[in-house]
């Protein structure tokens, strides 16, 4: 796993629970902390900061890891505006996740794995989106989603009919997106 | 969760710890990637170079043609400044006929497996064509789309006018120029399939020379060898010009008759032929006569194998020889045959 994903943990837990949050959940988690947006760490630690959280939260894993997706976008989104600019929607947003996001994050973070999506924008009322990783990270990706959806001013409902972590051998997440405040 | 404390001077400690172990990783990583850059940018000297040495041509391009990238010798080629490639379409280079074989035969196979190997034809800016062997690379992108083609192509011009010519060598007579025996076969073959489609007769002639060795023995082998050249002026200028005409060693000579209606068709060539070669010429003042004995052999349904016709013709050549100068003899199939007129 890439650091910048630690990064943008910390950053997410840090402006909600402050910094001795995070030194809370390092020390807690049994981890040295020192994340380098490039390096490269092991999986585990992540999960380990995210049961961790969902313990001093009291909160379910994929609701903690929900969270940190759609706390994570507001500062991609700042970061890396040239992916957000040009689109109108959510979805059109969204359906450009391999060819230009992923594509572009293999540039900037060589050796990064990133997972892989299919797309089945046939019916104009929901997305279907197809998620495959061995990290079994459908969650994270739905926070995104749903942070996406925030910065598009629209809301996002989304359910997941088939999930990995139901024994299905891929995830699909539907997402239905409505303008907010309407 | 808790509510925010100031942080302790322990805390403090093992935050700047962390950050300061974030740098040095940070500045490792720094490190690996500059070194990697650097060995890249070298690399790619080192690519450049070699690209501007070689004498194939090598381009970078969209589907369509528009380059990104030309080598030097590319440039020479097409006239253009290496920094000024911006006008050139590379598909432009090609013939009418090798565009049209890019568009139905190698972007489809490029499509496909990402690789073509062949050859086309270039139009030289300045007039002219070239051939070459080019290699198409296809570059796609992340959905698959083939966004660049790699080009490298050799000129290949001199090498195929080269295997021409050796091809034409290994089919035709060095002296006249005429077909020789393999070429002959060939075209037999191909007569044969066409005459049992069509529905007629093919013919075969055979010819030897009658008085070609005292010529030879008398005036030499420059003068044979001119003799020879002009029985080949004098068949070739006597004989329809469909039919082929072959050497098939020494003095003689074979005529492939397709599209006859019958034998009548070719006795009448063998008559016109006889008379043809037997004019008297001259050769550095020396008065020449020659004579042609021919044998006739047309193939009929009965007829077997390629091989017996021919051999039928040169049975009837020996009854024609038999008979005197000048005769003629169709085959038929008894090794008797009608007499020589």
């Amino acid at each position: 796993m890439k650091g910048v994903i630690f990064n943008l943990a910390e950053e997410v837990i840090v402006a909600s629970y402050g910094e001795h949050t995070w030194d809370a959940l390092l020390d807690a988690a049994g981890l040295e902390g020192s994340y380098t947006s490039l390096g490269n760490y092991p999986d585990g630690d992540l999960f380990r900061l995210v049961d961790v959280a969902s313990s001093f939260l009291g909160a379910p894993v994929d609701d903690v890891v929900r969270s940190l997706g759609e706390g994570a976008l507001p500062l991609l989104a700042s970061r890396y505006p040239d992916f957000f600019v040009g689109h109108a929607s959510t979805r059109s947003f969204v359906m450009t996740l391999n060819e230009v996001i992923h594509s572009e994050v293999r540039k900037l973070y060589p050796g990064a794995q990133v997972p892989e999506f299919d797309f089945d924008d046939s019916d104009p009322t929901c997305l279907l989106v197809t998620y495959r990783s061995a990290r079994k990270l459908c969650a994270l990706a739905e926070g995104f989603i749903v942070g996406a959806a925030s910065h598009f001013g629209e809301q996002a409902t989304l359910d997941q009919p088939r999930c990995m972590h139901r024994g299905d051998d891929h995830c699909i997440i539907r997402c239905a997106f409505t303008p907010t405040g309407s | 969760m808790d509510t925010p404390l100031p942080p302790d001077a322990a805390t403090l400690e093992r935050r700047l710890g962390r950050e300061r172990a974030a740098r040095r990783e940070a500045e490792a990583i720094a490190e690996q990637i500059t070194r990697e850059l650097y060995e890249a940018v070298q690399q790619l000297a080192a690519s450049k170079a070699v690209l501007d040495e070689t004498t194939d041509f090598v381009a970078i391009a969209g589907v369509e043609g528009r380059p990104m990238y030309l080598n030097r010798a590319l440039c020479e080629l097409l006239g253009v400044e290496v920094g000024d490639i911006g006008q050139v379409n590379v598909v432009d280079l090609l013939t009418p006929q090798s565009r049209a074989r890019y568009l139905d035969e190698a972007l489809p196979v490029l499509r496909e497996k990402g690789l073509w190997r062949g050859e086309f034809a270039w139009a030289r800016p300045r007039g002219g064509e070239l051939a070459v062997s080019q290699v198409l690379i296809a570059h796609r992108r992340p959905d698959g789309a083939v966004e660049r083609v790699s080009s490298i192509a050799r000129d290949v011009t001199e090498q195929r006018a080269l295997q021409d010519q050796l091809a034409h060598q290994a089919l035709h007579d060095d002296l006249t120029g005429l077909a020789n025996r393999r070429l002959f076969m060939d075209r037999l073959d191909l007569a044969q399939a066409r005459a049992s489609r069509g529905g007629h007769a093919l013919g075969v002639l055979f010819i030897d020379l009658d008085g070609f060795k005292a010529i030879n023995d008398r005036l030499g082998h420059d003068a044979g060898d001119e003799v020879l050249i002009t029985v080949a002026g004098r068949l070739r200028a006597h004989m329809r010009a469909a039919d082929t005409l072959a050497r098939f060693g020494g003095d003689e000579f074979a005529v492939l008759c397709g599209d006859i209606a019958g034998p009548g068709d070719a006795v009448e060539i063998a008559e016109r032929l006889a008379r043809a070669v037997a004019e008297p010429f001259e050769i550095d003042g020396a008065a020449v006569n020659i004579w042609a004995s021919i044998g006739i052999a047309v193939a009929t349904e009965t007829t077997g194998s390629l091989a017996d016709l021919l051999q039928s013709a040169d049975t009837a050549m020996y009854q024609a020889k038999s008979a005197g100068k000048g005769q003629w003899h169709l085959f038929d199939g008894t090794g008797g045959g009608e007499p020589p007129t």
